[in-house]
């Protein structure tokens, strides 16, 4: 089911970048070699950061989880061999904040054990409940950079009827070749994974999404297509433009459809999984296999021998470029990810992690410089080739003049942080990091603001207690004086009659006064 | 003649025209100091003189009070003041405090005697306890106020430092932002 | 352990810069100049001597009175673009003084009043153009005619005695070597009544203008089909522009041949393709979205084609480009393209 001629481009803007594939693609996959230490960060995922269920001391199995999902978005973590437990430090993450983050630090004691945690699942006889629960259980995010926890998303889907399956096999970064690798490899566990997904959900059919010129992995998934004989898989040559891999442009390229704003593409009954995540869904569900290695392409003039590595979750970014060939000599940057979206790194000692889809090595003269912009000058370059559709100058001069509201209704919230704008800018204005800025910004304000609402609605609560207590006490005082008055007889009579005469004009008084109004 | 008629009679319409509006359109309340009031921070501590963030907002409306004595809403809530009621942004003013990181309190369970001062004296509610008996801050709602140090007869109430973890983490802005504002500072 | 040096993503170098822009706006401008040369003499060549060494130093003075870093904003070549394209705008024999004048208004009230590079509303080569116009009316319109029908029109010498001093020397009179532009000639002679057909039998006109400018007229455009292809401009301007002059042309063309220029005589006459792949594309003052660009374009053609017509001046560029500069922030906020995933 080959569509002969691919896709034309249909979303707007988009870049046609050197590729730099062939350097790591080059070569077969190869195998990382166990470390001396796995450093698993509690989160590592979208969301809320996993509850370490081992203790300092413990030995555990391959497999074997090591850290609970804490709420609906989360994500456990299994131990990817088996090792002794040194217990939780903080260490560095692969965060660009280069903060510190919680992280299950484990000594693989080289045996290689695994132990068998969950049973293998009979894919042809699955129902949704259990596969949910079985992505979770395998600590499943989604693998190509995003990380959101796998089950959640495909929960999310199950509500809406008639999906279509996008099978992302788009690797429109520069440099990154771990799926092309991944399809080539094993194109049979991505579309068996894909299957199981198809079958659980009832959705319809599936589009295999690959750029044309991933001509291997593309021989590959169209015989894995065949082999299958699955009429509901479809597979679609894409031309190869950046971010033609980034979900929504994805989908407007196979659909013609736009995501709305605000909405996800499962509003328009469209789900996009990553070929990995795929791969890791038939492995959980088959054979019971976690989510405890990913392939990470290791690559960029900075590196000795590039290459892809299928690689332990938890291995420093140090051996494994080790087991690249080392560095160069003049290796100056380490970015985890792609040129355009990736993060730099400070050192090597982070671990790999879900996201890690490729360790990028750079040379400072292959790097941009910082400090050499100049002012806009209005060319409207970023305008014509944002995928978004966005006017980057003017959000630019809003967020400058740190207006993030007027950022916002401009749309800042569309933006996809693809760094397309920031290639074509000729003054070389940091673009991107301006609206990373100002959507964390836009995030923390908003956070404020729901605690500061909240402390104000306390505030009034308890300033409306407490006039009511005032007036309840001022109610019982006069209560307990006139209590008193009626008690005490002999002076009390008198008195009473001069109250109630009191009362009597003054009432009257009253009468005439709202007399006199109505008239 | 002409003239005073065609004038007369303009005078006539944009007055009805106006009276219209104004009758039409009346708002209830002065929706300026609700604005301001959502700038404010809400911690309710005070600092600014004031006895609570609303009381400030309508001083600042009335203009009996500055737009710079807010010491938890800092620099980023003078600079929205400023935008929303045209004023010039100026630092905050010392007299009223020093911008600090966010607090919560923290109650000394062993040395507290369940005195209910505290709790009296919390303007969010975020204590809990009863007489002689252990007290304890609800941290989630605490706004770092202050306002139970005072009162506490043991000092057993600590202001700690709120954790900014990677959920608190923003992105820097970059800066310089070209070559002629760096060599303009 | 290694360490490494961290900044925000994207990490690629960007492929363009500003001086890199400039650089090839003027390299595309070379074959039309040397054309130019070839047909008026050298007089071009010296304007643009003369407005880049006074541009380059009225920046220099501006941007140390502001404190602002030389280097940068003279090596960026901005300022040699607008003093080129002011340089072509004036008469090949213009005094020094009056360019002088121009390019010290363009770069220091057009441009840095304004707050420097990116931030001028206006184009600078067209302010400093319509002052001296509008300042010096006689001077302006003292155009050479090509060299071919000037037996007697001054030589190279002479073209640099006129430039340095404002004087003819060798006992020339303005009268005798000058001759006006060709739309200044239709203007004239249609005012006097005088038909289409009868004006073109001039000794100055050739296929569709005046003969030279034409094919200066075809290497600009040439040029400019060159900076499209590079990335250096994008084709929304120049085609709005040129659309915005043909389009009433060739109308009122149309309606009456005797009393109209045709179209031919509107694309190839006055400053139409330079202004159009050159002028109105200047990116700091003109709108951005490509809707908007459209919408400038046609504005600044049609504004062309009335001052030609109806107006005071020969030819109309310049107003155009002005009075659309004026207009386009407002473009640009109603030619706001819909962003992703939002009704429009």
């Amino acid at each position: 089911m080959m569509n002969q001629s691919p896709h034309a481009k249909s979303f707007h803007g988009g870049l046609k970048l050197n590729g730099h594939k062939l350097e790591s693609t080059a070569g077969t996959l190869r195998t990382a070699p166990v470390p001396a230490r796995l450093i698993l960060p509690l989160n590592q995922h979208a969301g809320r950061a996993a509850v370490p269920v081992v203790n300092a001391g413990d030995r555990v199995l391959g497999y074997q989880e090591i850290a609970r999902p804490d709420g609906e978005i989360s994500c456990s973590l299994h131990a990817p061999t088996s090792a002794i437990v040194l217990g939780v430090q903080r260490l560095p993450i692969p965060h660009p904040s280069g903060l510190m983050g919680d992280c299950l630090v484990l000594e693989p004691d080289h045996k290689n054990e695994f132990g068998n945690f969950l049973p293998a699942l009979d894919p042809e006889s699955l129902d949704l409940p259990t596969l949910l629960k079985r992505v979770s259980d395998a600590g499943i995010a989604g693998l190509g950079g995003a990380t959101f926890p796998t089950a959640t998303k495909l929960a999310g889907a199950a509500a809406s009827g008639g999906i279509t399956l996008v099978i992302n096999g788009a690797e429109c970064e520069p440099y990154i070749s771990c799926d092309d690798m991944l399809m080539r490899e094993q194109a049979d566990q991505i579309l068996l994974g894909a299957k199981i997904v198809l079958d659980t959900l009832g959705a319809q059919r599936a589009l295999v999404a690959i750029e044309r010129d991933k001509l291997k992995a593309l021989d590959a998934m169209s015989a894995a297509i065949e082999r299958l004989g699955d009429p509901r898989f479809q597979l679609e040559k894409l031309f190869t433009i950046y971010p033609a891999g980034g979900e929504r442009q994805l989908i407007q390229v196979l659909s013609g459809k736009e995501v709305p704003a605000g909405k996800l593409p499962i509003d328009i009954g469209y789900l996009c999984q990553n070929v990995a995540t795929l791969a890791a869904i038939y492995l959980a569900v088959k054979h019971g296999q976690p989510l405890v290695s990913r392939i990470t392409t290791v690559t960029g003039s900075g590196i000795a021998e590039p290459g892809n590595y299928l690689t332990m979750l938890g291995t420093p970014l140090e051996t494994l470029a080790e087991s690249a060939g080392g560095y160069t000599p003049k290796a100056s940057r380490l970015i985890m990810g792609g040129p355009m979206m990736g993060i730099a790194l400070a050192s090597d000692e982070v671990p790999v992690v879900k996201a890690t889809n490729c360790v990028l090595v750079l040379q400072e003269d292959e790097v941009r410089a910082s400090g050499d912009q100049m002012p806009c000058i209005r060319c409207g370059e970023c305008e014509q080739i944002c995928p978004s559709q966005l006017q980057p100058q003017e959000l630019y001069w809003h967020i400058r003049g740190n207006d993030l509201a007027g950022a916002d209704e401009l749309n800042l919230s569309a933006c996809i942080e693809c760094g397309c704008c920031d290639f074509v800018c000729p003054s070389h204005i940091p673009l991107s990091q301006y609206y990373r800025f100002a959507k964390s910004q836009v995030r923390l304000l908003d956070a404020r603001r729901v605690q500061s609402d909240i402390a104000r609605q306390r505030f009034e609560n308890r300033k409306e207690r407490l006039d009511a207590e005032a007036a309840r006490r001022k109610q019982r005082l006069e209560d307990k004086r006139k209590k008193r008055a009626s008690q005490e007889n002999t002076p009390g009579e008198i008195k009473g009659e001069i109250d109630a005469i009191l009362a009597r004009t003054r009432g009257k008084a009253a009468d005439t006064d709202e007399g006199g109004e109505t008239r | 003649m002409v003239a005073v008629l065609l004038l007369t009679s303009l005078a006539l319409v944009f007055g009805l025209a106006l009276g219209f509006a104004a009758q039409r359109f009346r708002i209830e309340g002065d929706p300026v100091v609700d604005q301001v009031d959502a700038l404010l921070p809400q911690t309710q501590c005070g600092q600014c003189s004031f006895a609570g963030c609303r009381p400030y907002a309508e001083a600042i409306v009335d203009n009996r009070a500055d737009i710079n004595q807010c010491p938890p809403g800092g620099e980023p809530t003078i600079r929205a003041l400023a935008d929303l009621l045209s004023r010039e942004a100026k630092p905050l003013n010392p007299e009223n405090g020093e911008e600090k990181p966010t607090t919560v309190a923290v109650i000394d369970e062993d040395t507290c005697i369940g005195c209910t001062l505290c709790i009296q004296a919390c303007p969010v509610d975020a204590i809990v306890g009863g007489p002689k008996q252990m007290h304890t801050v609800i941290a989630s709602e605490c706004t770092g106020c202050d306002l139970c140090l005072e009162p506490c007869p043991v000092d057993c109430i600590d202001m700690v430092v709120v954790k900014t973890g990677l959920a608190a983490w923003s992105w820097p802005k970059p800066a310089p932002a070209d070559i002629s504002e760096k060599s303009a500072d | 352990m290694k360490r490494f040096e961290t900044s925000g993503a994207p990490y690629l170098q960007p492929e363009a810069s500003v001086s890199q822009m400039m650089t090839r706006l003027l390299l595309s401008l070379v074959p039309a100049a040397a054309v130019y040369t070839w047909f008026f003499g050298p007089g071009l060549l010296l304007n643009i001597l003369v407005a880049s060494a006074v541009g380059l130093m009225a920046e220099a003075l501006v941007l140390s009175l502001r404190k602002r870093p030389l280097k940068p904003y003279l090596g960026d070549g901005s300022v040699l673009v607008t003093a080129v394209l002011f340089a072509w705008c004036l008469p090949p024999a213009t005094a020094w003084w009056i360019t002088a004048i121009g390019m010290i208004f363009a770069v220091v009230f057009a441009k840095h009043l304004y707050g420097g590079l990116g931030h001028n509303p206006f184009n600078p080569a067209m302010a400093g153009y319509v002052l001296v116009l509008i300042s010096f009316p006689q001077e302006m319109t003292r155009w050479l005619p090509i060299t071919a029908l000037a037996s007697n029109g001054p030589d190279a010498l002479q073209t640099l005695w006129v430039t340095f001093t404002g004087e003819l020397g060798g006992g020339l009179q303005w009268d005798a070597v000058t001759m006006a532009t060709p739309l200044d000639y239709v203007k004239t002679e249609l005012a006097r009544l005088t038909t289409m057909p009868e004006i073109k039998s001039h000794v100055m006109f050739g296929d569709f203008a005046g003969r030279g400018y034409e094919w200066v007229g075809n290497f600009i455009a040439l040029g400019g089909a060159w900076m499209i292809y590079k990335n250096v401009i994008r084709w929304h301007i120049p085609v709005a522009v040129i659309a915005g002059v043909l389009i009433p042309a060739t109308l009122a063309y149309m309606v009456d041949p005797g009393s109209n220029g045709s179209p031919g005589l509107h694309l190839f006459s006055g400053a139409t393709l330079l202004g159009a792949f050159y002028i109105a594309t200047d990116p700091v003052s003109a709108a951005t979205s490509p809707r908007g660009r459209l919408v400038f374009g046609l504005g600044v053609g049609v504004i062309t084609f009335v001052v030609r017509k109806w107006g005071g001046y020969p030819d109309g560029i310049a107003f155009g480009v002005l009075l659309m500069n004026a207009a386009a922030p407002l473009i640009d906020h109603f030619t706001r393209p819909r962003v992703y995933g939002n009704e429009q």
